[in-house]
C-alpha cells in the first residue's frame, strides 16, 4: 500500500499532469459559470480530448472538470440568481438574497471554502469506502451484478423526484437505446435498421454530447438569447473563508458524508445531495427562521454536500462499474478506453492508477481555492459574453467531438438525433438522468442475467440461491412494490386529509 | 413541444408495441429459454405499461372535468426568429456532414460558422474573425497535438 501510494504520487506530480489539472480547472470553472452549460455537458465535450492523453491525465482532467463546474454553478446563482448547473439550484435564492444585501461576498466566500473542503472530505471518504466495498465486492458473480444493475435502476427511477411514470419513461428510453446493436447471445443484430454503424450500438459520447450539450443550445436559440448582465463589483471575500469554517464546521463535516453517501447512490448526483442536505439543515438548524433570507448556514451544507457527492459518485463507479451520476457514466467509458476495468478488483490490478486518480482529485480541488478567487474577480466579465456567440461555439465543439470519436460523420447523425430526443424528453417534462443509466446499465443487466441463465440451466429462482444476491433481490423487490404503491398510498392520504377537512 | 398525458401516453404505447412486434422476429436460441428477444420484449411492455397509466391518468382527470389540452405549443413556436435560428442550428450540423467530406474540414467549419453566427445576430466583425481563426486553431489542435484526423479539402491542399 505505501509502495502503491509512492508510484501513485510520482505519476501525478509530473508537469503534464499538473497542467492537465491546472487547464481543466479554468475549464470547469468557466463553463459551471456560464449559465446553461452544465457540468456533464462540459466532461461530454472535453472526452474527446482525454482519449489521446495518458490515463492518469484523462482522468484528472475529468475530475478536475466536474468539482470545478459544480463550485462555479454557484456564481451566477449568487450574482444573478440563476444557477450555473443544477447542482446549485438549492441554495440560489439564499445566495442571492445574500447579494441583495450587498454581501455577495460572504455567499460566495462560504460556497467556495466549502466546495472546497466538502470535495477533499468527498474524496478521502471515497477512498475509504471504495476498499470496504472492494473487499466485500470480490465475492460477486453475476447474479450479485443482476441485482446490483435493477438496484441502480430502481433507484434512478426512486430519486429522479416527480412524476414516477414520466421517470420510469426515460429509464426504458435509456434501456431500448442500450439494445440497439448485435445480441451478445446469438450475435443477431436488433433494431439496427440496416445500419452497419449501429451494429456495436449507439456510440456513447457522441450519445452524451447531443443530450446535454445540442439539447441546451436548441433549448437556447429557441427560448430566447437575451441574457441580463448587471453584475454588481464583488469585493475580497478572503476573510469570509476563514470565518466560515471556524463557525460552520460541525455542518461541513456532516453534509460532506451526507453528500459522498447520496453520491454513490446510482441516479442520484450533486443536485440531489444539495436539496436534501440543504431540506435537511433548515431543519436542524437553530436558526431555521433565518432561511431564505440571506443566511450562509444552507449554503455551507448544501454546497460541501454537492462538491462532496462528485466523489462519491465514483464509489459505485469503480467498484461495479455501476456510475453514480452522469458523469461517472462518462467517466467509465474512459476508464475502459484506458484499460482501467471497473471492479473490486481494481485497488489489486490497477492499484496504482487508482490511487493517481485519488491524488489528482484532492489536488483539484485544492488549486480551485486560489483559482476559485481569481474567477469569481473576473466573474462579471465571464457573465457578459453573449450567448449569440458562446452557441455557436458549443455547436461547433459538439459536432467536432461527436465526430473525433470514432472518426466517422455518423456519430454526428447520432448526437443530432439523441440531443432532439433529450430536447423533447426535457420539453415533456421527462428527466435525462434515468436514460443515461439506463443505457449503461442495460447491458450490464442483459449480459449478467443471460450469464446467469446458463449457469442455472434457465431458473429463474437461481437469482435467490445465494445470500448476497437474495438480499440485494429482496431489497430490489421491496423498492419496485414501494415504487408502485407509493401513488395509490398518496392518493389515500390526501382523501382522508380531505375528509378530516370537511369533519 | 409539449404534449398531453393523452397523446404522450399514445405514443409511448404505440412505441412499445412496435418494440415487441419487432424483437417477436428475432431468431430463438436452440435450447434456451431466453434469447435476444427476451430484453427488448420486457421494454416494450414497460412502454406499454406507462402509456396506460398517462392515458388512464388523463381519463380520469376529464371525467371529473379537468380541461387538458392535447398538446400546448410552446410561446417561441410563434416566433419566426426563434424558428429561423431553430433552423439555422440543425442546418448547420446537416451541413457539416454533407460538406465535410468534399469541402475539407477548415473550409466547411469556416463556411458554417459565419453563417451560423449571423444567423444568430452576432456582430460582423466578430463573425468574420472567428469563422477565419478558430478552423485554423481547431485544425492545429486535432491534427497536429491529438493526432485526430480531419477531412482534408481544397484549403488544407494548398497550405499544409
Amino acid at each position: 500500500m505505501p509502495e502503491t501510494l509512492a508510484v501513485a504520487l510520482t505519476s501525478v506530480l509530473t508537469a503534464e499532469v499538473m497542467l492537465t489539472i491546472f487547464l481543466a480547472a479554468l475549464y470547469g470553472l468557466f463553463v459551471g459559470s456560464v449559465p446553461g452549460l452544465t457540468a456533464t455537458m462540459s466532461v461530454a465535450l472535453l472526452v474527446p480530448i482525454t482519449f489521446f492523453l495518458d490515463p492518469v491525465p484523462a482522468v484528472a482532467a475529468i475530475v478536475t472538470t466536474t468539482a470545478t463546474a459544480i463550485f462555479a454553478g454557484d456564481i451566477p446563482g449568487a450574482l444573478l440568481r440563476i444557477p450555473g448547473t443544477p447542482a446549485s439550484a438549492a441554495y440560489v435564492d439564499e445566495a442571492f438574497a445574500l447579494t441583495q444585501k450587498g454581501e455577495s461576498e460572504k455567499g460566495l466566500g462560504a460556497s467556495l471554502v466549502t466546495a472546497v473542503i466538502g470535495g477533499v472530505i468527498g474524496v478521502l471518504l471515497l477512498t475509504l469506502f471504495a476498499n470496504q466495498l472492494a473487499s466485500v465486492a470480490v465475492r460477486f458473480s453475476s447474479m450479485e451484478y443482476f441485482w446490483l444493475g435493477c438496484l441502480g435502476l430502481t433507484s434512478a427511477v426512486a430519486v429522479a423526484g416527480g412524476s414516477v411514470v414520466r421517470s420510469a419513461l426515460s429509464l426504458l428510453i435509456g434501456l431500448m437505446i442500450s439494445t440497439v446493436g448485435i445480441d451478445i447471445a446469438t450475435g443477431h443484430p436488433r433494431f439496427t435498421f440496416g445500419a452497419i454503424d449501429l451494429l456495436d450500438g449507439v456510440s456513447f459520447i457522441p450519445a452524451m454530447i447531443g443530450m446535454f450539450a445540442l439539447s441546451q443550445v436548441l433549448r437556447t436559440v429557441t427560448q430566447g438569447l437575451q441574457s441580463e448582465t448587471t453584475v454588481s463589483k464583488i469585493g475580497s471575500l478572503t476573510r469570509y473563508l476563514w470565518t466560515t469554517v471556524r463557525r460552520f464546521w460541525v455542518n461541513i463535516l456532516r453534509s460532506s458524508l451526507l453528500g459522498n453517501v447520496l453520491g454513490a447512490l446510482p441516479g442520484a448526483g450533486a443536485d440531489i445531495a444539495a436539496w436534501i442536505a440543504y431540506s435537511l439543515s433548515k431543519r436542524f438548524s437553530k436558526t431555521p427562521q433565518k432561511y431564505g433570507k440571506g443566511y450562509e448556514e444552507g449554503i455551507v451544507d448544501a454546497g460541501s454536500a454537492n462538491n462532496s457527492a462528485v466523489a462519491g459518485a465514483w464509489i459505485p463507479a469503480l467498484v461495479f462499474g455501476i456510475p453514480g451520476d452522469s458523469v461517472t457514466a462518462i467517466g467509465i467509458g474512459v476508464l475502459m478506453l484506458k484499460g482501467i476495468t471497473p471492479s473490486p478488483r481494481v485497488f489489486q490490478t490497477d492499484g496504482d492508477l487508482v490511487y493517481a486518480i485519488f491524488i489528482a482529485f484532492i489536488i483539484a480541488n485544492i488549486v480551485m481555492l486560489p483559482l476559485g478567487l481569481m474567477v469569481i474577480r473576473l466573474a462579471r466579465h465571464v457573465l457578459t459574453i453573449p450567448r449569440r456567440i458562446l452557441m455557436p461555439l458549443i455547436l461547433v465543439f459538439s459536432i467536432l467531438g461527436a465526430y473525433a470519436v470514432d472518426n466517422t460523420t455518423f456519430s454526428i447523425w447520432v448526437m443530432l438525433v439523441l440531443g432532439l430526443l433529450a430536447y423533447f424528453m426535457e420539453s415533456n417534462g421527462i428527466p435525462i438522468a434515468p436514460a443515461i443509466l439506463g443505457i449503461v446499465l442495460g447491458k450490464v443487466i442483459e449480459k449478467n442475467f443471460l450469464i446467469t441463465m446458463i449457469k442455472t440451466q434457465g431458473d429463474l429462482l437461481g437469482f435467490f440461491e445465494r445470500p448476497i444476491a437474495a438480499g440485494l433481490g429482496a431489497v430490489t423487490v421491496a423498492l419496485w412494490i414501494y415504487l408502485l404503491l407509493k401513488p395509490l398510498l398518496k392518493r389515500q392520504t390526501s382523501k382522508e386529509d380531505a375528509k378530516t377537512m370537511h369533519k | 413541444m409539449k404534449l398531453g398525458d393523452l397523446p404522450l401516453g399514445v405514443l409511448a404505447g404505440l412505441f412499445g408495441l412496435i418494440v415487441i412486434l419487432e424483437a417477436a422476429s428475432f431468431p430463438e436460441m436452440a435450447g434456451m429459454a431466453y434469447g435476444p428477444e427476451f430484453f427488448p420484449t420486457i421494454i416494450g411492455v414497460g412502454f406499454c405499461l406507462c402509456g396506460l397509466v398517462l392515458i388512464a391518468g388523463d381519463l380520469r382527470a376529464r371525467l371529473s372535468g379537468a380541461v387538458q389540452p392535447l398538446f400546448m405549443p410552446e410561446a417561441w413556436l410563434g416566433s419566426r426568429k426563434a424558428l429561423l435560428r431553430l433552423a439555422a442550428v440543425l442546418g448547420t450540423v446537416i451541413a457539416f456532414v454533407l460538406l465535410v467530406k468534399p469541402l475539407g474540414f477548415i473550409l466547411t467549419l469556416a463556411l458554417l460558422l459565419f453563417f451560423l453566427l449571423r444567423s444568430l445576430a452576432a456582430g460582423w466583425l466578430i463573425s468574420f474573425a472567428l469563422a477565419l481563426g478558430l478552423p485554423f486553431l481547431l485544425h492545429f489542435c486535432f491534427t497536429g497535438l491529438l493526432r485526430v484526423p480531419l477531412p482534408r479539402g481544397l484549403v488544407e491542399t494548398l497550405l499544409f
